[in-house]
């Protein structure tokens, strides 16, 4: 026989993606930067918004899919009139965290590969490839110039 | 006078059963007499009678044995709590202050859980081995109050289900079922326990029991809910027995 116990569900349950916005500058040097611009992200294939219409972010946090092998996110900047478009390609394999029958089920992701299409973004770097309930920084997205 | 004689020495070997030559000395007396040769085997008899040579099977310092049967286990899926456990025992009392045991039993949860109906099953056998220590100060009492420690062990297989994951973001669904997955675990119990004499050979006993962990190799995409043996799967947890023991 053995008591009862207590339902003790992690409150973050969703691991997420965690990107950060650098420069390099013409020394090589890499800085954080703030995007003054509103930023709206998608989720490429769906209606889903992942964020909306955001600015004065230095990071962000996004949602991966559960099952794709690949995540396309699109980021839509606006600043005034201006309006364009960039696109992150995430590859990644996805791990099945059951956790107990009272709680639900959360992926984990491990990293493969990050790139981005020609715009803003001049290059991403993976820093810590495996996505959980850490709230550690995944990847570096590196802007052209200050967008 | 020698009649006196032989009566001397046949008390003398009735006082000093092991003494040789007080016999033979009786049996050399009788011997010269042979009115009185009918009369020995009479006397060898009842030296013989007077020596019973008895062969103890069981060693002295073991007090007691007893088998044992938890009643709780079974009653666990009845009152709700998610899983069943069938587990029986077998002590000895060494000069009734020590007593090891073994624990052995089979146990199975079909838990779903409430909100989400995710399911895990599970059913293996485990076995527990320990020793407990009698704190009663009258140790030959009948009650006892004992503690002692377990080690417990358990093989099994699982399966974890979850029918209903969506990606709402993503829009997608799929249902996610690991079967048939190979699990184990090591766990230490420290128990404490009370037991009474409840009729001749019958006794009744509580036991009190904390246990944790000490290894556990699982998947790594998840857990069973119940380990057989050790409970609802924690980093601790509490269980408690409520013992039928047969005694001699």
């Amino acid at each position: 026989m053995t008591a009862c116990d207590s339902l003790e569900c992690p409150l973050n349950n969703v691991a997420l993606l965690r990107c950060g916005f650098y420069t390099v500058d013409e020394k090589g040097v890499e800085h954080a930067v703030v995007v003054q611009d509103t930023l709206t992200v998608t989720a490429s294939g769906t209606d889903s918004v992942l964020i909306n219409m955001q600015t004065k972010m230095k990071s962000i946090v996004l949602p991966m899919s559960s099952w794709r092998d690949i995540d396309t996110i699109v980021f839509n900047w606006n600043r005034d009139e201006l309006e364009w478009r960039d696109t992150l390609r995430i590859a990644k394999t996805n791990i099945v965290h059951f956790e107990t029958p009272d709680c639900p089920t959360v992926m984990f992701h491990h990293i493969s590969s990050a790139t981005a299409a020609p715009g803003t973004i001049d290059s991403v770097a993976i820093t810590n490839p495996t996505v959980n309930y850490e709230q550690n920084e995944n990847v570096r997205i590196y802007f052209v110039a200050a967008p | 006078m020698k009649t006196l004689g032989f009566i001397l020495l046949l008390l003398l070997s009735f006082v000093a059963p092991h003494t040789i030559s007080a016999r033979c000395l009786a049996a050399d007396m009788l011997l010269s007499d042979s009115l009185l040769v009918a009369a020995i085997d009479s006397v060898d008899e009842t030296v013989t009678d007077s020596v019973p040579k008895k062969k103890r099977i069981i060693p002295s310092w073991i007090s007691s044995a007893d088998v044992r049967v938890d009643l709780c286990g079974p009653l666990m899926s009845v009152m709700g709590i998610g899983f069943t456990q069938y587990e029986v025992g077998a002590r000895v009392g060494i000069k009734n202050r020590y007593f090891p045991i073994v624990e052995f039993g089979v146990g199975s949860s079909d838990y779903v859980g409430e909100t989400t109906g995710k399911s895990n099953h599970v059913y293996a056998p485990f076995f527990r081995i320990g020793c407990d220590y009698n704190f009663t100060k009258n140790n030959k009492h009948d009650s006892r109050f004992t503690m002692g420690l377990r080690y417990g062990f358990s093989s099994y297989t699982y399966d974890l289900l979850d029918k209903y994951f969506v990606d709402a973001i993503w829009n997608d669904a799929h249902a996610i079922e690991l079967n048939h997955v190979n699990g184990r675990m090591h766990w230490i119990e420290a128990v404490t326990s009370a037991e009474t004499r409840l009729w001749h050979f019958l006794h009744l006993g509580w036991s009190v029991r904390y246990k944790f962990p000490v290894a556990q190799q699982s998947a790594t995409a998840g857990k069973p809910w119940y380990v057989p043996g050790f409970g609802i799967n924690d980093d601790s947890t509490w269980g408690a027995n409520f013992n039928l023991i047969f005694e001699i």
